[in-house]
């Protein structure tokens, strides 16, 4: 039941072209050649890559006899040696992210996203966690190695449901508290302040928590999830608005005041920008209507950086 | 205060309500969608939606301002001074409606026709339409000048009646035309409701045609089989100078197809049957056909008629039949002792009867000495042939009687001659006897404009150029006296002088036969009858008894309106006169009518002609005092784009 619900969530589909972009096998490849020196993280985990010819100088004890016995050819079995990098992924499930148009909700794409990173994590035989919030943690999985331990992240976010309003600082700063062990934390969050409370608040408390989490070493990055709409704001004529968490309503004219609302979303995003690099925090904004593999880009490129 | 030339456009003005319906019809039911970004969407909302309204507003407004300016624009107002030539600017349909009322219209049926085409060609014109109605009849009459009011039209139509004229419808189109002609108007419309005879139209002339923009409609009444019978005219005519009857000779027409046979024709006299006359008349011809009617005392009046056919106006002529005229004249006979005298061919020529027949009564013959004051009282001329020198007191006494009125022939001879005074202005001279080797001499140069000789003018109606003239007195020529006829020589043969009342004719030779063949010649009686005519012509004008219907028997008189015999009043009493309808209309033969409407048809190339430019030009003027709506016209095209750029403004 669960191995099937994992599944679902990690669209083959998804994982396939993750795969012909042969993104991921030039990252690890590269990981695996460089990171044994250059990474801080030396860990025990090894992975097999391939096999090669056998060379003179070669370790006799890395012939691999069963190959021998069937061609009676010698090969050499090569391994990629990856870091024991911890990854959390915080998923933001509060109500403001079950906005979506047509497509997905911003919820259902961040799910994915997460399934994605964790399930990426995992393959790279990293240690990963997942974290859900919406005004407090609603879930918590430290980091784990394992594909026994990944299964349990994609049946809980499977199973994962919006219930409360935004508050991004307490929970993070109680994540932050939580992982005790520098790694890579990748959240994924629509950054959306609270309706009808003061945005210079939560602003602070959203950067409080950002440097809460640089504070005790971890990597940031920040997945920023907006619908297309918020992006463009491409409604009809007259449009009755409903916030998702507050259930204000407002009705105009989207076509009459698009450009007011861009231009207040644009002032929104750059200050985010600003934020997050002011922390040093990598910053990734990511369109609903765009695949997955340019935030799992993103996360490689991080991680390159990282190792 | 404003009035408006197209009031019905006014109407739209309801279509500036129309963009405010668009707009509330426009409102859609908002689409409830959940978004997070309130926050950023109440503060875009508050800061554009005022500035949006307002705009939503303005071009709302500008909508609406637009409709209502298009529709007062269309309705084209003026002001004040402009309102006088609103009609102008209309350009209001111009009608004229002919209406022929002349006799022939009478026939059966016809008239009820022609007023109901009239009544229906009124109804049916466009509103606002200036109507002028003409009746064509001798004289083109306007029965409503130019009006708007079709009720008056009507009620004029209705009380039209047929005349007893006869038809000018040349005139009555010429008419029209000109009315037409000189309105501006969109439509000009010419209508003509007649039978359309061709002799009515016989008036029109060559260039007669209608001007340009005139529709010329011709309206025709009495169609079908037309056959008229009808008295064309009557002659009353004595048969001579010396006979006792009257001849009375109607001309009587079949105006159709068909032969006539057996058409009863009467002459009417004082009201009694004086004849019949049984008559065969072929198609498109006529017969004449003459009664005598004995001579009498005093004037009588009667009429000639054929039977009652298609159009009775014609049936019936009506003449007067003048009294019997007698003469009572003096012969003075300067060879009276003898047995013939110097007067007895003139004797047998005024009256071969000797007895009271004819015209003359006697003629007395008397001897020169016998002349005296009794013997020329009473007379009606006096004839002295060959009566040698009067002494002084015959003379007076002549000149007393000619004075007074009377006639004087004198007809020379051997026995003297004349002495010059204010009877004989140079008297006789001297005779002059044409040699053997000569032969004879001739008249010649004879004035036939001369009522003496106007009967003589046409060939076989007696030639004085076949006279012989052996002697002749010769006559001088003074001013005032009239030279009728020469001698071949030149020298005077006749001449004539005024003197009072009454004239003088001096003959250069004799009435007898020793100077000349004159006498015995067949023309001598007629010449001298003519000639006591003359002098008693002289007298005074005769009175005309015959007249036209449409004619005035006085200079300052009523029209005579129909025909019959009428008593006018005289000093003395009255006396009858006949008045009869025009025997040409009784032709009801129609002219070929698409033959005409090309005829009065406006010439196609006549476009460019002044009357246009005309119409133009008062257009233009009219246009200049209106044209407000060339404003509002502007005011549209300034909303229309400052709408265009509010609107698509983001």
């Amino acid at each position: 039941m669960s191995q099937i619900a994992g599944e679902r969530l990690l669209n083959p589909d998804l994982l396939s072209r993750l795969a012909d972009m042969r993104l991921i096998a030039r990252v690890v490849v590269e990981g695996f050649l460089l990171g044994l020196h250059r990474s801080p993280y030396r860990g025990f985990s090894v992975e097999f890559s391939q096999y090669r010819p056998y060379m003179p100088g070669d370790e006799i004890r890395n012939i691999d006899w069963k190959v021998y016995g069937r061609t009676d050819r010698l090969f050499i079995k090569e391994f990629e040696e990856e870091t024991n990098l911890f990854g959390h992924v915080l998923l933001d499930a509060s109500r403001s992210m079950r906005v979506g148009g047509e497509g997905l909700s911003k919820f259902d794409y961040g799910r994915y996203l997460a399934a994605a990173l964790a399930y990426l994590l995992a393959r790279q035989q990293d240690a990963v966690g997942m974290v859900a919030f919406d005004r407090e943690v609603v879930e918590y999985l430290p980091a784990r190695c394992g594909q026994g331990h990944l299964e349990s992240i994609l049946i809980s976010l499977e199973k994962l449901q919006v219930r409360e309003v935004t508050d991004l600082g307490p929970p993070l700063h109680q994540v932050a508290e939580q992982i005790r062990k520098r790694g890579l934390v990748l959240l994924i969050s629509d950054l959306q302040p609270r309706e009808g409370e003061d945005w210079e608040e939560q602003r602070e408390a959203l950067e409080q928590a950002l440097a809460h989490f640089r504070f005790n070493g971890h990597e940031l990055l920040v997945f920023h999830v907006l619908d297309h709409d918020e992006l463009e704001f491409t409604f009809g004529k007259g449009v009755r608005f409903v916030d998702p968490e507050t259930g204000t309503e407002l009705v105009t004219a989207p076509e009459r005041i698009r450009e007011g609302f861009l231009e207040q979303m644009s002032n929104f995003l750059r200050e985010m920008e600003e934020v997050c690099a002011r922390y040093g925090v990598d910053y990734v904004r990511l369109d609903t209507a765009q695949p997955l593999d340019y935030a799992l880009s993103a996360y490689l490129a991080t991680r390159q950086r990282m190792i | 205060m404003p009035a408006f030339l197209n009031v019905l456009f006014l109407a739209g003005l309801a279509g500036a309500a129309v963009p405010l319906i668009i707009h509330l019809l426009d409102r859609e039911k908002p689409t409830r969608v959940e978004f997070g970004w309130l926050r950023f969407v109440e503060k875009a909302h508050q800061s554009q939606e005022r500035r949006f309204r307002l705009r939503e507003l303005l071009v709302l407004l500008m909508r609406m301002l637009l409709c209502a300016l298009l529709a007062l624009a269309f309705a084209r107002p003026f002001f004040s001074g402009a309102g006088a030539n609103a009609t102008m600017v209309q350009l209001p349909h111009y009608a004229v409606v002919v209406v022929d009322v002349s006799y022939s219209m009478r026939g059966e049926g016809w008239w009820e026709e022609a007023r109901e085409r009239a009544l229906e060609i009124v109804d049916g014109l466009e509103p606002g339409s200036q109507v002028s109605l003409l009746t064509a009849g001798a004289q083109v009459r306007t029965a409503v000048a130019w009006t708007e009011d079709r009720e008056a039209v009507r009620a004029a139509v209705r009380q039209l009646e047929p005349t007893f004229e006869a038809t000018d419808l040349g005139s009555a189109f010429r008419a029209a035309e000109e009315m037409l002609r000189a309105a501006t108007g969109a439509g000009k419309m010419l209508y003509v409701i007649s039978d359309h005879q061709a002799t009515g139209w016989r008036r029109l002339d060559r260039g007669d045609r209608a001007g340009p923009g005139i529709a010329v409609h011709l309206e025709m009444v009495g169609a079908g089989e037309r056959e008229n019978c009808g008295v064309g005219e009557v002659r009353v005519r004595r048969g001579t100078d010396l006979s006792d009857s009257v001849a009375v000779g109607a001309r009587v027409r079949q105006f159709g197809v068909r032969n006539q046979r057996d058409v009863r024709v009467q002459l009417m006299v004082e009201e009694r049957l004086v004849g019949t006359r049984m008559v065969d008349i072929n198609g498109g011809g006529e017969v004449d056909v003459e009664f005598a009617v004995e001579d009498g005392e005093g004037v009588r009046a009667g009429w000639v008629e054929v039977e009652k056919d298609q159009l009775s106006v014609d049936n019936r002529r009506y003449f007067v039949l003048p009294p019997r005229q007698r003469f009572r004249v003096l012969c003075v006979d300067g060879e009276r002792t003898d047995g013939q005298g110097a007067s007895y061919f003139l004797r047998r020529a005024l009256n071969p009867w000797e007895e009271e027949r004819g015209a003359v009564l006697g003629p007395r013959v008397i001897g020169p000495r016998q002349l005296s004051a009794a013997a020329v009282e009473g007379m009606d001329a006096v004839f002295l042939c060959d009566a040698g020198n009067l002494d002084s007191g015959a003379i007076w006494l002549l000149e007393e009687f000619v004075r007074g009125g009377g006639g004087l022939v004198v007809a020379s001879g051997a026995r003297g001659r004349i002495a010059p005074g204010a009877l004989f202005s140079v008297g006789t001279g001297k005779v002059r006897r044409i040699p053997e080797s000569e032969g004879f001499a001739v008249f010649t140069d004879l004035d036939y404009r001369h009522p003496i000789f106007a009967p003589f003018r046409t060939a076989r109606h007696g030639d004085f150029g076949a006279v012989r003239i052996f002697a002749y007195r010769e006559l001088g020529e003074a001013e005032g006296d009239r030279i009728l006829m020469r001698f071949d020589d030149g020298a005077p043969a006749l001449v004539e002088r005024s003197l009072g009342m009454g004239k003088v004719l001096v003959c250069a030779t004799s009435f007898d036969a020793s100077w000349t063949d004159l006498p015995k010649r067949g023309l001598f009686p007629p010449f001298i009858h003519q000639a006591l005519r003359y002098l008693q012509d002289a007298l005074g004008e005769e009175e005309p008894t015959d007249f036209r219907v449409g004619e005035r028997s006085e200079p300052e008189g009523e029209p005579l309106r129909q025909p019959g015999i009428f008593r006018l009043p005289t000093p003395a009493g009255t006396r009858p006169v006949a008045v009869n309808v025009d025997g040409s209309e009784g032709d009801l033969g129609a002219i070929d009518l698409e033959e005409l409407r090309e005829r009065l048809a406006p010439l196609e190339e006549a476009e460019p002609v002044d009357p246009i430019r005309e119409v133009i030009e008062e257009a233009r003027e009219v246009e200049r005092e209106q044209k407000a709506w060339w404003f509002l016209m502007i005011g549209v095209l300034v909303l229309a784009v400052g709408e265009m750029l509010l609107a698509n403004r983001t």
